[in-house]
Protein backbone atom coordinates (compact mmCIF):
# COMPACT_ATOMS: atom_id res chain seq x y z
CA UNK A 1 0.00 0.00 0.00
CA UNK A 2 1.17 3.81 -0.98
CA UNK A 3 -0.23 7.06 -0.06
CA UNK A 4 -3.83 7.48 0.38
CA UNK A 5 -6.02 7.27 -2.81
CA UNK A 6 -7.77 10.46 -2.51
CA UNK A 7 -8.88 10.42 -5.89
CA UNK A 8 -9.95 6.84 -5.25
CA UNK A 9 -12.29 8.09 -2.22
CA UNK A 10 -13.66 11.37 -4.03
CA UNK A 11 -14.69 9.57 -7.11
CA UNK A 12 -16.40 7.06 -4.68
CA UNK A 13 -18.18 9.81 -2.86
CA UNK A 14 -19.14 10.96 -5.99
CA UNK A 15 -20.92 7.39 -6.31
CA UNK A 16 -18.52 6.04 -8.99
CA UNK A 17 -18.97 1.98 -8.50
CA UNK A 18 -15.51 1.17 -10.39
CA UNK A 19 -13.86 3.39 -7.52
CA UNK A 20 -15.67 1.53 -5.02
CA UNK A 21 -14.70 -1.31 -6.40
CA UNK A 22 -10.74 -0.16 -6.26
CA UNK A 23 -10.93 1.09 -2.52
CA UNK A 24 -12.33 -2.33 -1.65
CA UNK A 25 -9.67 -4.19 -3.55
CA UNK A 26 -7.34 -2.03 -1.71
CA UNK A 27 -8.75 -2.18 2.17
CA UNK A 28 -10.92 -5.39 2.19
CA UNK A 29 -7.68 -7.74 3.70
CA UNK A 30 -6.79 -5.21 6.33
CA UNK A 31 -10.31 -4.64 7.62
CA UNK A 32 -11.07 -8.38 7.23
CA UNK A 33 -7.74 -8.54 10.00
CA UNK A 34 -9.05 -6.41 11.92
CA UNK A 35 -12.62 -7.86 12.35
CA UNK A 36 -11.32 -11.56 12.76
CA UNK A 37 -9.22 -10.10 15.65
CA UNK A 38 -12.46 -8.87 17.19
CA UNK A 39 -15.31 -11.42 16.47
CA UNK A 40 -12.67 -14.24 16.21
CA UNK A 41 -14.87 -15.86 13.95
CA UNK A 42 -14.40 -17.03 9.85
CA UNK A 43 -18.05 -16.75 9.14
CA UNK A 44 -18.83 -14.18 11.25
CA UNK A 45 -16.12 -12.20 10.42
CA UNK A 46 -16.76 -12.48 6.54
CA UNK A 47 -20.09 -11.34 7.44
CA UNK A 48 -19.25 -8.36 9.46
CA UNK A 49 -16.59 -7.66 6.18
CA UNK A 50 -19.69 -7.65 3.66
CA UNK A 51 -21.62 -5.40 6.51
CA UNK A 52 -18.57 -2.71 6.72
CA UNK A 53 -18.41 -2.47 3.09
CA UNK A 54 -21.73 -1.51 2.12
CA UNK A 55 -21.71 0.60 5.07
CA UNK A 56 -18.38 2.39 3.79
CA UNK A 57 -20.03 3.03 0.51
CA UNK A 58 -23.74 4.21 1.88
CA UNK A 59 -22.15 6.50 4.41
CA UNK A 60 -18.87 7.39 1.60
CA UNK A 61 -20.57 11.20 1.96
CA UNK A 62 -19.38 11.38 5.97
CA UNK A 63 -15.55 11.32 4.99
CA UNK A 64 -14.19 14.23 5.53
CA UNK A 65 -10.08 14.28 5.22
CA UNK A 66 -9.91 17.36 7.14
CA UNK A 67 -10.90 15.06 10.25
CA UNK A 68 -8.28 12.19 9.41
CA UNK A 69 -7.30 9.58 7.18
CA UNK A 70 -9.52 7.12 5.45
CA UNK A 71 -7.98 4.54 6.86
CA UNK A 72 -8.74 5.71 10.47
CA UNK A 73 -12.46 6.03 9.20
CA UNK A 74 -12.59 2.52 7.39
CA UNK A 75 -10.82 1.04 10.81
CA UNK A 76 -13.26 2.48 13.32
CA UNK A 77 -16.73 1.30 11.01
CA UNK A 78 -15.12 -2.38 10.86
CA UNK A 79 -14.38 -1.87 14.95
CA UNK A 80 -17.55 -0.65 15.74
CA UNK A 81 -19.34 -3.03 13.40
CA UNK A 82 -17.37 -6.33 15.03
CA UNK A 83 -18.34 -4.78 18.21
CA UNK A 84 -22.03 -4.30 17.73
CA UNK A 85 -21.82 -7.74 15.96
CA UNK A 86 -21.21 -9.68 19.79
CA UNK A 87 -23.40 -7.34 21.06
CA UNK A 88 -26.31 -7.93 18.92
CA UNK A 89 -25.83 -11.49 19.84
CA UNK A 90 -25.77 -11.33 23.34
CA UNK A 91 -22.28 -12.97 23.54
CA UNK A 92 -21.66 -12.68 27.01
CA UNK A 93 -18.12 -11.17 26.00
CA UNK A 94 -17.52 -7.60 26.50
CA UNK A 95 -15.28 -5.53 25.17
CA UNK A 96 -13.12 -5.58 28.07
CA UNK A 97 -13.10 -9.11 28.61
CA UNK A 98 -11.89 -9.70 24.86
CA UNK A 99 -8.38 -8.41 25.78
CA UNK A 100 -7.77 -11.57 27.36
CA UNK A 101 -6.47 -13.17 24.28
CA UNK A 102 -4.79 -10.75 21.44
CA UNK A 103 -4.03 -10.84 17.68
CA UNK A 104 -0.61 -13.00 18.57
CA UNK A 105 -2.29 -15.79 19.38
CA UNK A 106 -4.70 -15.60 16.38
CA UNK A 107 -1.70 -15.12 14.04
CA UNK A 108 0.19 -17.80 15.77
CA UNK A 109 -2.86 -20.50 16.13
CA UNK A 110 -4.67 -20.20 12.78
CA UNK A 111 -3.69 -21.84 9.82
CA UNK A 112 -5.92 -20.79 7.71
CA UNK A 113 -4.91 -17.33 7.31
CA UNK A 114 -4.48 -15.77 3.49
CA UNK A 115 -1.17 -16.85 3.03
CA UNK A 116 -0.22 -14.02 0.03
CA UNK A 117 0.28 -11.59 2.83
CA UNK A 118 3.43 -12.81 4.33
CA UNK A 119 1.70 -14.43 7.37
CA UNK A 120 4.93 -16.27 8.06
CA UNK A 121 6.87 -13.41 8.16
CA UNK A 122 4.57 -11.60 10.00
CA UNK A 123 4.43 -14.57 13.23
CA UNK A 124 8.33 -14.66 13.20
CA UNK A 125 7.76 -10.33 13.85
CA UNK A 126 4.90 -10.26 16.18
CA UNK A 127 6.92 -12.97 18.36
CA UNK A 128 9.50 -10.76 18.68
CA UNK A 129 7.53 -8.28 19.79
CA UNK A 130 7.96 -7.66 23.49
CA UNK A 131 4.91 -8.45 25.77
CA UNK A 132 3.88 -5.31 26.76
CA UNK A 133 4.29 -3.78 23.16
CA UNK A 134 1.78 -6.73 22.23
CA UNK A 135 -0.69 -5.61 24.89
CA UNK A 136 -0.32 -2.03 23.99
CA UNK A 137 -0.70 -2.87 20.18
CA UNK A 138 -3.32 -5.30 20.62
CA UNK A 139 -5.85 -2.41 22.83
CA UNK A 140 -4.50 0.55 20.48
CA UNK A 141 -5.21 -0.52 17.36
CA UNK A 142 -7.13 -3.60 16.89
CA UNK A 143 -9.78 -2.98 19.54
CA UNK A 144 -9.57 1.07 19.39
CA UNK A 145 -9.50 1.73 22.85
CA UNK A 146 -8.74 6.12 23.30
CA UNK A 147 -5.20 6.54 25.40
CA UNK A 148 -7.63 7.22 28.69
CA UNK A 149 -9.27 4.11 28.53
CA UNK A 150 -6.28 1.81 27.79
CA UNK A 151 -3.94 3.52 30.05
CA UNK A 152 -6.96 2.74 32.44
CA UNK A 153 -6.60 -0.95 31.14
CA UNK A 154 -2.75 -1.26 31.37
CA UNK A 155 -2.69 0.83 34.61
CA UNK A 156 0.06 3.47 33.03
CA UNK A 157 -0.16 6.79 32.85
CA UNK A 158 -1.48 7.44 29.35
CA UNK A 159 1.15 9.94 28.10
CA UNK A 160 3.12 6.92 29.05
CA UNK A 161 1.74 4.99 26.99
CA UNK A 162 1.59 7.26 23.71
CA UNK A 163 5.43 7.04 23.62
CA UNK A 164 5.62 3.19 24.52
CA UNK A 165 2.59 3.16 21.85
CA UNK A 166 5.24 4.88 19.19
CA UNK A 167 8.52 2.60 20.21
CA UNK A 168 6.22 -0.87 20.07
CA UNK A 169 5.50 0.68 16.46
CA UNK A 170 9.11 1.21 15.32
CA UNK A 171 10.36 -2.11 16.54
CA UNK A 172 7.50 -3.58 14.32
CA UNK A 173 8.54 -1.14 11.47
CA UNK A 174 12.38 -1.75 12.01
CA UNK A 175 11.69 -5.49 11.35
CA UNK A 176 8.95 -5.18 8.25
CA UNK A 177 12.17 -3.48 6.63
CA UNK A 178 14.49 -5.94 7.22
CA UNK B 1 12.92 20.73 15.88
CA UNK B 2 9.40 21.04 15.84
CA UNK B 3 8.67 18.54 13.52
CA UNK B 4 10.61 15.94 15.26
CA UNK B 5 9.34 16.49 18.50
CA UNK B 6 5.76 15.87 16.50
CA UNK B 7 6.84 12.63 15.51
CA UNK B 8 8.39 11.91 18.73
CA UNK B 9 5.16 12.44 20.89
CA UNK B 10 3.49 9.30 19.84
CA UNK B 11 0.53 11.71 18.51
CA UNK B 12 0.77 10.64 15.08
CA UNK B 13 0.74 6.59 16.02
CA UNK B 14 -2.37 8.01 17.78
CA UNK B 15 -3.89 9.74 14.85
CA UNK B 16 -3.76 6.73 12.50
CA UNK B 17 -5.34 4.26 15.05
CA UNK B 18 -8.30 7.07 15.78
CA UNK B 19 -7.06 7.11 19.68
CA UNK B 20 -6.89 10.89 19.99
CA UNK B 21 -9.90 13.11 21.11
CA UNK B 22 -11.75 14.87 17.67
CA UNK B 23 -10.01 18.12 18.63
CA UNK B 24 -6.45 16.61 18.74
CA UNK B 25 -7.15 14.30 15.35
CA UNK B 26 -8.24 18.28 13.88
CA UNK B 27 -4.86 19.94 15.07
CA UNK B 28 -2.81 16.55 13.72
CA UNK B 29 -4.75 16.81 10.48
CA UNK B 30 -3.96 20.39 9.73
CA UNK B 31 -0.34 20.01 10.73
CA UNK B 32 0.13 17.34 8.38
CA UNK B 33 -1.43 19.31 5.37
CA UNK B 34 1.42 21.99 5.77
CA UNK B 35 3.90 19.56 6.32
CA UNK B 36 4.66 16.82 3.70
CA UNK B 37 7.42 15.08 6.43
CA UNK B 38 4.50 14.69 8.52
CA UNK B 39 2.29 13.18 5.77
CA UNK B 40 4.86 10.78 4.67
CA UNK B 41 5.97 9.63 8.51
CA UNK B 42 1.80 9.25 8.78
CA UNK B 43 1.73 6.85 6.01
CA UNK B 44 4.87 4.90 6.91
CA UNK B 45 2.78 4.18 10.07
CA UNK B 46 -0.13 3.32 8.55
CA UNK B 47 1.86 0.91 6.46
CA UNK B 48 2.99 -1.21 9.23
CA UNK B 49 -0.31 -1.34 10.83
CA UNK B 50 -1.76 -2.12 6.86
CA UNK B 51 0.34 -5.12 6.79
CA UNK B 52 -0.49 -6.08 10.43
CA UNK B 53 -4.17 -5.94 9.52
CA UNK B 54 -3.85 -7.21 6.06
CA UNK B 55 -1.51 -10.30 7.64
CA UNK B 56 -4.11 -11.71 10.17
CA UNK B 57 -6.93 -11.75 7.18
CA UNK B 58 -8.18 -15.26 6.88
CA UNK B 59 -8.09 -16.80 2.93
CA UNK B 60 -11.22 -16.30 1.79
CA UNK B 61 -12.94 -15.49 -2.03
CA UNK B 62 -12.49 -11.54 -2.09
CA UNK B 63 -14.10 -11.37 -5.99
CA UNK B 64 -16.99 -13.37 -4.80
CA UNK B 65 -17.79 -11.24 -1.64
CA UNK B 66 -17.00 -8.20 -3.35
CA UNK B 67 -20.14 -9.78 -5.70
CA UNK B 68 -22.17 -10.25 -2.89
CA UNK B 69 -21.67 -6.67 -1.57
CA UNK B 70 -22.15 -5.25 -5.07
CA UNK B 71 -25.69 -7.24 -5.29
CA UNK B 72 -26.88 -5.69 -2.33
CA UNK B 73 -26.04 -2.36 -3.53
CA UNK B 74 -27.85 -2.91 -6.93
CA UNK B 75 -30.82 -4.66 -5.46
CA UNK B 76 -31.22 -1.77 -3.14
CA UNK B 77 -30.82 0.72 -5.76
CA UNK B 78 -33.84 -1.51 -8.32
CA UNK B 79 -35.96 -1.21 -4.59
CA UNK B 80 -35.75 2.37 -5.26
CA UNK B 81 -36.58 2.55 -8.48
CA UNK B 82 -39.60 -0.28 -8.03
CA UNK B 83 -41.29 2.35 -5.58
CA UNK B 84 -41.34 4.76 -8.37
CA UNK B 85 -43.34 2.57 -10.63
CA UNK B 86 -45.69 1.39 -8.72
CA UNK B 87 -46.94 4.91 -7.83
CA UNK B 88 -46.83 5.75 -11.25
CA UNK B 89 -49.02 2.83 -12.19
CA UNK B 90 -51.70 3.85 -9.60
CA UNK B 91 -51.65 6.86 -11.17
CA UNK B 92 -52.28 5.12 -14.07
CA UNK B 93 -54.92 3.14 -12.84
CA UNK B 94 -57.10 5.90 -11.43
CA UNK B 95 -56.89 7.43 -14.62
CA UNK B 96 -57.67 4.51 -16.47
CA UNK B 97 -61.30 4.09 -14.35
CA UNK B 98 -62.33 7.72 -15.35
CA UNK B 99 -61.05 7.81 -18.84
CA UNK B 100 -62.04 4.10 -19.90
CA UNK B 101 -60.43 0.78 -20.38
CA UNK B 102 -60.00 0.37 -23.86
CA UNK B 103 -58.00 2.97 -25.56
CA UNK B 104 -55.69 3.52 -22.52
CA UNK B 105 -55.29 -0.14 -21.93
CA UNK B 106 -53.85 -0.56 -25.48
CA UNK B 107 -51.78 2.47 -25.17
CA UNK B 108 -50.38 1.62 -22.54
CA UNK B 109 -49.71 -1.90 -23.80
CA UNK B 110 -47.30 -0.08 -25.89
CA UNK B 111 -45.82 2.33 -23.43
CA UNK B 112 -45.28 -0.82 -21.94
CA UNK B 113 -43.30 -2.44 -24.90
CA UNK B 114 -41.41 0.80 -24.96
CA UNK B 115 -40.47 0.81 -21.26
CA UNK B 116 -38.71 -2.82 -21.88
CA UNK B 117 -36.84 -1.55 -25.40
CA UNK B 118 -36.09 1.56 -23.31
CA UNK B 119 -34.54 -0.38 -20.39
CA UNK B 120 -32.76 -2.62 -22.64
CA UNK B 121 -31.37 0.58 -24.01
CA UNK B 122 -30.36 1.54 -20.75
CA UNK B 123 -29.11 -1.17 -19.50
CA UNK B 124 -26.24 -0.67 -22.59
CA UNK B 125 -25.65 2.35 -21.95
CA UNK B 126 -24.79 2.19 -18.12
CA UNK B 127 -22.75 -0.97 -19.06
CA UNK B 128 -21.04 1.51 -21.79
CA UNK B 129 -21.15 4.21 -18.77
CA UNK B 130 -19.03 1.52 -16.69
CA UNK B 131 -16.47 0.71 -19.13
CA UNK B 132 -16.16 4.60 -19.60
CA UNK B 133 -15.80 5.71 -16.43
CA UNK B 134 -13.48 2.62 -15.49
CA UNK B 135 -11.23 3.92 -18.39
CA UNK B 136 -11.61 7.48 -16.99
CA UNK B 137 -10.16 5.87 -13.56
CA UNK B 138 -7.29 4.33 -15.41
CA UNK B 139 -6.89 8.08 -17.03
CA UNK B 140 -7.18 9.88 -14.13
CA UNK B 141 -4.89 7.27 -11.85
CA UNK B 142 -2.11 7.64 -14.67
CA UNK B 143 -2.35 11.52 -14.48
CA UNK B 144 -1.91 11.99 -10.76
CA UNK B 145 0.88 9.35 -11.03
CA UNK B 146 2.75 11.40 -13.80
CA UNK B 147 2.27 14.68 -11.85
CA UNK B 148 3.57 13.54 -9.02
CA UNK B 149 7.01 14.82 -8.21
CA UNK B 150 8.56 11.34 -7.18
CA UNK B 151 8.07 10.42 -10.90
CA UNK B 152 10.67 10.38 -12.99
CA UNK B 153 9.74 10.79 -17.14
CA UNK B 154 12.87 8.37 -19.08
CA UNK B 155 12.85 8.78 -22.32
CA UNK B 156 13.81 5.60 -24.22
CA UNK B 157 15.87 5.92 -27.42
CA UNK B 158 15.27 3.61 -30.74
CA UNK B 159 18.82 1.23 -30.52
CA UNK B 160 20.65 -0.17 -33.38
CA UNK B 161 18.56 -1.05 -36.47
CA UNK B 162 15.65 0.28 -34.63
CA UNK B 163 16.36 3.92 -33.89
CA UNK B 164 12.56 4.91 -35.19
CA UNK B 165 11.42 2.97 -32.24
CA UNK B 166 10.81 4.26 -28.80
CA UNK B 167 9.07 4.62 -25.50
CA UNK B 168 8.60 6.33 -22.42
CA UNK B 169 8.46 5.14 -19.13
CA UNK B 170 7.27 7.09 -16.19
CA UNK B 171 9.12 5.67 -12.67
CA UNK B 172 8.34 6.57 -9.20
CA UNK B 173 10.46 5.04 -7.22
CA UNK B 174 8.53 5.55 -3.71
CA UNK B 175 5.47 4.16 -5.18
CA UNK B 176 7.46 1.31 -6.47
CA UNK B 177 5.39 1.44 -9.66
CA UNK B 178 6.63 2.15 -13.42
CA UNK B 179 4.02 2.98 -15.90
CA UNK B 180 4.76 3.03 -19.72
CA UNK B 181 4.03 4.50 -22.80
CA UNK B 182 4.49 1.95 -26.03
CA UNK B 183 2.89 4.18 -28.60
CA UNK B 184 6.18 4.16 -30.61
CA UNK B 185 6.86 0.81 -30.79
CA UNK B 186 6.01 -0.71 -33.92
CA UNK B 187 4.10 -3.68 -33.68
CA UNK B 188 5.25 -6.79 -32.42
CA UNK B 189 6.08 -9.75 -35.02
CA UNK B 190 3.60 -12.63 -34.51
CA UNK B 191 4.60 -15.16 -31.81
CA UNK B 192 7.06 -12.77 -30.61
CA UNK B 193 6.59 -10.43 -27.91
CA UNK B 194 8.14 -7.07 -25.81
CA UNK B 195 9.68 -7.62 -22.65
CA UNK B 196 10.69 -4.67 -20.33
CA UNK B 197 13.53 -5.21 -18.28
CA UNK B 198 15.04 -2.92 -15.36
CA UNK B 199 18.74 -2.37 -15.70
CA UNK B 200 21.40 -1.67 -12.74
CA UNK B 201 24.59 -0.76 -14.38
CA UNK B 202 27.96 -1.43 -13.75
CA UNK B 203 28.07 -4.42 -13.78
CA UNK B 204 25.25 -4.49 -16.57
CA UNK B 205 22.08 -6.34 -14.45
CA UNK B 206 19.03 -6.94 -16.29
CA UNK B 207 15.33 -7.86 -13.89
CA UNK B 208 12.68 -9.04 -15.55
CA UNK B 209 9.76 -6.25 -14.87
CA UNK B 210 7.12 -8.33 -16.99
CA UNK B 211 5.68 -8.77 -20.95
CA UNK B 212 4.80 -5.95 -22.54
CA UNK B 213 1.20 -6.58 -24.07
CA UNK B 214 -0.90 -3.25 -25.54
CA UNK B 215 -3.61 -2.05 -23.54
CA UNK B 216 -6.59 -0.17 -24.33
CA UNK B 217 -5.19 3.29 -23.43
CA UNK B 218 -1.95 2.48 -24.27
CA UNK B 219 -0.42 2.21 -20.58
CA UNK B 220 0.71 -0.19 -18.50
CA UNK B 221 1.54 -0.53 -15.29
CA UNK B 222 4.39 -2.29 -13.68
CA UNK B 223 5.15 -3.00 -10.00
CA UNK B 224 8.64 -2.09 -9.92
CA UNK B 225 10.40 -2.32 -6.06
CA UNK B 226 14.28 -2.51 -8.49
CA UNK B 227 16.84 -0.22 -7.71
CA UNK B 228 16.20 0.87 -11.42
CA UNK B 229 18.69 2.87 -13.15
CA UNK B 230 18.14 2.27 -16.81
CA UNK B 231 14.68 0.55 -19.00
CA UNK B 232 15.06 -1.26 -21.93
CA UNK B 233 12.96 -3.13 -23.91
CA UNK B 234 13.92 -6.38 -25.87
CA UNK B 235 12.02 -8.68 -28.55
CA UNK B 236 11.49 -11.84 -27.36
CA UNK B 237 9.47 -15.34 -27.80
CA UNK B 238 6.10 -15.26 -27.10
CA UNK B 239 5.56 -16.00 -23.31
CA UNK B 240 8.97 -13.56 -22.51
CA UNK B 241 12.80 -15.07 -21.72
CA UNK B 242 14.50 -15.29 -18.70
CA UNK B 243 17.26 -12.82 -19.60
CA UNK B 244 16.84 -10.28 -22.54
CA UNK B 245 18.25 -11.31 -25.85
CA UNK B 246 20.67 -8.32 -26.54
CA UNK B 247 20.88 -8.55 -30.35
CA UNK B 248 17.27 -7.87 -30.71
CA UNK B 249 17.17 -4.85 -27.62
CA UNK B 250 14.85 -2.04 -29.23
CA UNK B 251 15.10 0.82 -26.37
CA UNK B 252 16.94 1.51 -23.95
CA UNK B 253 16.68 4.52 -21.37
CA UNK B 254 19.05 5.96 -18.56
CA UNK B 255 17.15 7.88 -15.41
CA UNK B 256 19.30 10.97 -15.08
Amino acid sequence: MNAQPDLLIARMQEGSEVAFNRVYERYNEALHGVIYSIVKNEDVAQEVLQDVFIKIWKNADSYDSNSGRFFTWILNIARNASVDYLRSKRHKNSLKNLSADNFVDIIVSNNNLDEETNTMFLKQWVEKLEPMCIKIIDIIFFKGFTFKDGAEELDMPSGTLKTRHRKCLNNLREMMVN
Amino acid sequence: MEIDDIKNSGDLEAYVCGALTRQETMTIAKLVKQHPELELEIELIENAYFKLAAGMAPAIDQIALFETIKGYIKENKAKAAQNHWSQYIGWAAAILLLVGAGYLFNENTGLNEQVVSIEQKNDILNNEVENLDSLNTDYQEALAFIKDPNTVKVNLAGQGNHTSAGAVAFHNPRQKVTYLDISGLPEAPANMTYQLWSLTLNPLTPTNLGIVSATRDGFIEFLNANDTQAFGITLEEAGGSATPTLERLYTLGVIN
